[in-house]
């Protein structure tokens, strides 16, 4: 396993996924990328551009920072990708031009309306990625 | 990583998920259950015997020196392995996926999703 890709957004499962993360790197000496995707919004009239304001580009900064600082106490050194764009889809592509071995994403319970409309990206990046993917609860 | 829980089916995807939890497992120390589920008996009796998937995924692990507690099981694959690592207190789940087509996706027919969904546990998706 030479490279794991870790979706991060600070959430308990996220930090649960980074537990994974470092104890999976530190077992096979994997190379690890971090990455953690800011969505982009479909326009809606005027004067409300693609960046969603509650979710904005800096605070996915942010949350790298954050993933950084968790890494490194656990000496491990990363890269990290801000990306913007679909949250799964992004996942996905990073892998892929990392050639990852593995993905590793956190998951909340999804509400019966997350799983209607398939709002769950971790359930999205099993489906679109044709690479291993570790889903933590 | 104490127990991973393992569904195979026979199908190659499935034996690369086994290798993938007998990697983990050597690493881990962890101990392996390996479950393989028929979703309707037709004909003979159920006797809990390990049938054919579970004797060739007991040699494959073999192979790679390990000894895995093998449970035959009946029902619908998905509900069989989280109800058993449930049980069982399985730190990881490990299934193999194949891409689902689209009318499986709509009818939600891929069992490693559906496993992801009922199970409170680490799942291991295997491409």
């Amino acid at each position: 396993m030479k490279t794991i890709v870790l979706g991060y957004d600070k959430t308990d499962a996220a930090d649960r996924a980074l537990e994974r993360t470092v104890a999976l790197a530190k077992a096979f000496g994997s190379r690890v990328v971090v990455t953690s995707v800011a969505p982009v919004l479909v326009p809606a009239g005027r004067g409300i551009g693609p960046i969603d304001p509650v979710d904005s580009p800096d605070m996915h900064a942010e949350e790298l920072a954050h993933a950084r600082q968790k890494l490194e106490a656990a000496g491990l050194t990363a890269t990290y990708v801000n990306a913007l764009g679909d949250p799964a889809g992004t996942i996905v592509e990073v892998a892929d031009q990392e050639d990852a071995d593995l993905i590793v994403v956190g998951t909340r319970e999804p509400g019966l309306l997350d799983r209607l409309i398939g709002g769950s990206v971790s359930a999205s990046v099993s489906r679109q990625a044709h690479r291993d993917v570790l889903i933590v609860h | 990583m104490k127990l991973i829980v393992v569904g195979v089916d026979g199908s190659p995807v499935s034996w690369r998920a086994l290798d993938r939890a007998a990697e983990l497992a050597k690493l881990a120390g962890s101990k392996l259950v390996v479950t393989s589920s028929v979703p309707v008996l037709i004909g003979e009796p159920f006797t809990g015997e390990p049938g054919e998937e579970l004797t060739e995924a007991r040699q494959r692990l073999q192979a790679h020196g390990l000894d895995a507690e093998l449970v035959e099981a009946i029902g619908d694959p998905a509900e069989v392995i989280a109800a058993l690592a449930e049980r069982r207190d399985a730190d990881l789940i490990v299934v193999g996926t194949r891409e689902p087509s689209l009318v499986e996706r709509l009818i939600g027919g891929s069992v490693s999703e559906s496993v992801q969904r009922k199970a409170n546990r680490d799942v291991l998706i295997v491409h």
